[in-house]
């Protein structure tokens, strides 16, 4: 038995040596007759990394989660998990991954422990270990109190944390979190979030699709913006702000005689453009910076007072409106 | 008196022919293949089965008058019992939408939300589900008045046989709407719906055989059989009498009866006209008053107050204990949380047949049943336990895979490390469980009379005991037979209303055809080679197995041939055996090979 432990773990040690992304697509691409739902995706997650896939309806996120999933087979290109190829390795990929897809897959007459059970049971986990699996996941996702409920009756943020619970029974490496958050309550939704923080901290690889683009921010590490089934951006959330964030823009707001104080800045050396937006100036400056003391000290010395001054906050929604263009296909 | 005129007329133009629900329907409904295919396949049905009563021997080269119209009236007989049958199975298919259609849609109450009447949603419904079904029957017309060329059908008949059938469908379409507005209609709801209408009709008409509910003043025909008090109240026994095939007792004779009663025996193919359409009036003025009872939803009514004393269902979350889920979790699955409110059907079957071997058994040995009379007893009892585990399991099997479709559950499944084997496997493995029960009854029963004969002499010996070793192989190997082919269908339908009616349908058929050709060959046959070829189908099985005394002419030969016949009978239910595993077999491997592309075809869209 030891011996066949220690043969187990070396073979998984032999794949991530191998294979130090955990998912990888190479030209992954999925054509539904005419239509290109993705088009040459490549994407590289590493172990523990937390990424979030963001993008319009339509873009492809539930297509990439589907096939790496193995829900779907690509039209073109690869997927692996682990180093193990989608559509070829399928059956040693599903124990490595954790499908929650955007809707819950109800079973009627069951009860909660039933259905985790009745998963456990799928993931070949059988007798004691069973018992003790489930009822440690309903330990750690808050769910002890609603092991008799019929899961039918649940709310939709306990079917959702119930989903989450029956992705966890078999321990697996790699989550694929379609939309977890969609028709949640605030309640509900942070909840969802501290217990998907609870998962990272456990050092799961996380991939999550989300249209909440700030919760995103707050979990993931890495981002990837699809768009028409391609990927335009993928990378850490302070590279993407970065490159999307091209000079200081400031908003500023005075008392009164407004576009005066617009035609004064306009004349001064180092700002590129002002325009007026909702009642405030919006001064994009040539050079970034943050010491905005020479502009504050202009306008003062005209005798205008300043009722607002602040830079432009350039965050993942600025940064995905920014980036993508709101075409669907 | 003009503007009372004119808004009335509007008012009625609005209910029906301009009702913006009805004219959806028929707008886009009618354009669908599937609508042109059913109603294509009805025409084929009533024509193919006029042509077939056409090709008659006794007719040909013998071409008077007289004889044309005979053949032209059995032709009408035939076609007008074809229609019928027609009409009580695609009645309720087209009607029964109507119970889960809007709330699968959730476009009730955008309905609600519209400016339209109760009225106008109510006859919108009704009318927008039955205009196929009328047009069907409308289609069907030029081809019975054919029939009248030849003399023999009069126009009253005529009208009389589409009257039945128009008003059965009435009947189906204003209970399904009914059920609708009372929003207690579930998916349940429609498989119950099928059976319900099913097992009235079998039921009824099989009672309406029994000389027990003959009606004394009713003229024998030549057959000698009288009509039913049932008549009124069964379409197929009021065709009979429109079609004069059994005579309803005159008016004057029935002068025992109030004027009601009188009305419905003497007239009662007009009599069921009336009340079902009566009926029908009723329910869709009650689902008018039902329309918005959801706008009440919450409130406390007498009702209300009567129902939380005696139910236990609680508002919001409910809880039971947990059951113990099984190593193979599909086969537990579909076994235990599938019965549902199929549970309660399923042991008032299995009770009422016991109910039935319980009499049966006691009057038995107590002398007042013969042992030829418990044979022909039995075999009823069989075949009815059979013919219900066997819709069952069709139906649960054509559901065990539309039904995770639908939920969306089939993605968790395989997501799963599960192979398809193992998934079809359980499925096959648990659905044969959940029809077990039913099979049990029917087992036990014959166990009991094996041993009974057993102990007895051979003139009190009601069945020989190897029957039951027979018939629960062979009722096993029936049900997994159907379960596959219900899987089968189960795996191509993405919808779980028309999965059913299709393996249902094909259950029906194959068991209709096969049952009727083998019992041809049994009949005609006859002895131990009838014996040996009994077993090769359902229903031939339960009645030569139970009763192999029918398949000989005369007790004598019955008696020089028994031993003989029994061993041909059970050799035949080895072959008939090995032959229904050989097809499950096949059937399942077909299955597995094909369940990834199928399911991930359907799953990926």
């Amino acid at each position: 038995m030891e011996i066949q432990q220690t043969a187990g773990k070396r073979n998984r040690s032999i794949i991530i040596e191998e294979c130090p992304l955990i998912v990888q697509t190479i030209n992954l691409t999925k054509r539904y007759g005419k239509l290109t739902a993705l088009n040459n995706l490549q994407l590289n997650i590493e172990e523990g990394e937390s990424f979030g896939f963001i993008g319009p309806n339509g873009a492809g996120k539930t297509t990439t989660i589907k096939i790496l999933a193995t829900l779907l087979q690509p039209t073109w290109g690869e997927a692996r998990i682990c180093g193990h190829v989608v559509g070829y390795e399928s059956r040693k990929i599903r124990p490595l991954i954790g499908y929650v897809p955007d809707f819950f897959g109800a079973y009627e007459d069951m009860v909660v422990v039933e259905y985790l059970e009745f998963f456990a049971s799928a993931y070949n986990i059988a007798g004691k270990q069973r018992a003790r699996v489930v009822e440690d996941v309903l330990e750690l996702t808050d769910l002890a109190s609603k092991r008799d409920a019929l899961v039918d009756s649940l709310s939709r943020g306990m079917q959702q944390r119930l989903s989450v619970a029956r992705v966890l029974l078999h321990d697996p490496k790699v989550l694929l979190l379609d939309e977890p958050a969609s028709g949640l309550d605030p309640r509900a939704r942070i909840e969802m979030r501290e217990l998907l923080k609870e998962l990272r901290r456990m050092g799961k690889t996380i991939i999550i699709s989300s249209h909440i683009l700030p919760e995103l921010a707050d979990l993931c590490t890495t981002v990837g913006i699809i768009e028409q089934g391609q990927l335009l951006f993928h990378g850490p959330i302070a590279e993407i702000i970065r490159r999307v964030k091209t000079g200081t823009k400031l908003h500023i707001r005075v008392t009164e005689q407004q576009d005066l104080a617009a035609l004064l800045l306009q004349r001064t050396k180092g700002i590129r453009a002002v325009s007026q937006m909702d009642g405030k100036l919006l001064v994009e400056l040539e050079q970034p910076t943050h010491d905005f003391t020479p502009i504050a000290k202009l306008l003062l010395d005209n005798n205008f007072r300043i009722r607002e001054l602040h830079e432009e906050e350039v965050n993942l929604e600025t940064a995905f409106m920014r980036m993508t263009k709101g075409m669907v296909q | 008196m003009n503007s009372i005129v004119r808004r009335l007329g509007l008012s009625f133009w609005y209910l029906l022919p301009a009702n913006p629900i009805l004219v959806r329907v028929v707008h886009g409904a009618s354009r669908r293949p599937r609508h042109l295919w059913l109603r294509l396949g009805y025409l084929t049905a009533i024509v193919a089965v006029i042509l077939l009563s056409l090709f008659n021997p006794a007719i040909e080269g013998n071409t008077s008058l007289g004889n044309l119209a005979k053949a032209a009236s059995r032709t009408f007989q035939w076609a007008s019992v074809t229609q019928l049958a027609l009409m009580c199975f695609l009645a309720p298919v087209f009607t029964a939408g109507a119970i889960t259609q809007e709330r699968d849609a959730q476009t009730m109450n955008i309905l609600l939300s519209t400016p339209l009447t109760n009225a106008q949603i109510v006859f919108g419904s009704l009318m927008s589900r039955l205009y196929f079904v009328i047009m069907l029957l409308i289609s069907g017309l030029p081809v019975f008045l054919m029939t009248m060329i030849y003399g023999g059908v009069t126009a009253s008949q005529v009208f009389g046989s589409f009257a039945l059938s128009a008003s059965t469908a009435f009947l189906t379409g204003a209970l399904a709407i009914f059920v609708a507005m009372m929003g207690v209609g579930t998916r349940k709801t429609i498989f119950s719906f099928y059976m319900l209408i099913g097992l009235y009709l079998l039921a009824f008409y099989l009672f309406g055989m029994r000389k027990e509910t003959w009606v004394g003043a009713s003229p024998p025909n030549i057959s000698d059989q009288k009509m039913s008090w049932l008549a009124p109240v069964h379409p197929f026994l009021a065709l009979e009498v429109a079609l004069n095939q059994v005579n309803a007792p005159p008016h004057a004779h029935l002068t025992d009866h109030s004027a009601i009663g009188r009305y419905m025996l003497a007239y009662p193919s007009a009599a069921y006209t009336t009340w079902t359409l009566l009926l029908s009036f009723v329910m869709t003025l009650a689902s008018m008053f039902l329309v918005r009872r959801g706008a009440k939803s919450g409130e406390q009514t007498w009702f209300t107050r009567v129902w939380t004393l005696f139910s236990r269902t609680s508002v919001g979350e409910k809880t039971r204990k947990p059951r113990t889920v099984w190593n193979n979790p599909v086969a537990w699955r579909e076994a235990k949380t599938r019965a549902g409110g199929g549970l309660w059907v399923r042991w008032a079957v299995i009770f009422a047949g016991a109910i039935v071997a319980l009499v049966l058994f006691i009057g038995f040995l107590s002398g007042d049943f013969t042992a030829d009379s418990v044979r022909e007893w039995l075999a009823g009892l069989v075949a009815a336990e059979l013919g219900v585990a066997l819709i069952f399991a069709s139906n649960t099997a054509a559901t065990a895979m539309t039904k995770e479709k639908e939920a969306k559950s089939i993605d968790l499944l395989l997501s799963t490390p599960l192979t398809s084997k193992y998934i079809l496997w359980g499925k096959l493995r648990g659905l044969v469980s959940f029809a077990a029960p039913l099979l049990m009854l029917p087992a036990i029963v014959l166990l009991i009379f094996g041993l009974q004969g057993l102990s007895g002499t051979d003139k009190v010996r009601s069945i020989n005991i190897e029957c039951f070793a027979e018939l629960s192989i062979l009722m096993l190997v029936y049900t997994a037979c159907a379960c596959v082919i219900g899987l089968k269908v189960s795996m191509v339908a993405r919808k779980n209303v028309s999965a059913v009616m299709t393996s249902v349908g094909i259950l029906i058929v194959l068991c209709s055809l096969l049952g009727a050709g083998a019992t041809a060959v049994v009949e005609s046959v006859g002895g131990e080679f009838a014996a040996f070829f009994a077993p090769f189908t359902p229903f031939t099985a339960v009645m030569y197995l139970v009763n192999p005394a029918a398949l000989f002419e005369t007790a004598k030969e019955f008696a020089d041939g028994a031993n003989s016949a029994r061993a041909a009978a059970l050799l035949g239910s080895l072959v008939a055996t090995i032959i229904y595993t050989f097809i499950v077999w096949s059937l399942y491997t077909n299955l597995v090979r094909e369940f990834d592309m199928t399911m991930r075809k359907q799953t990926g869209t």
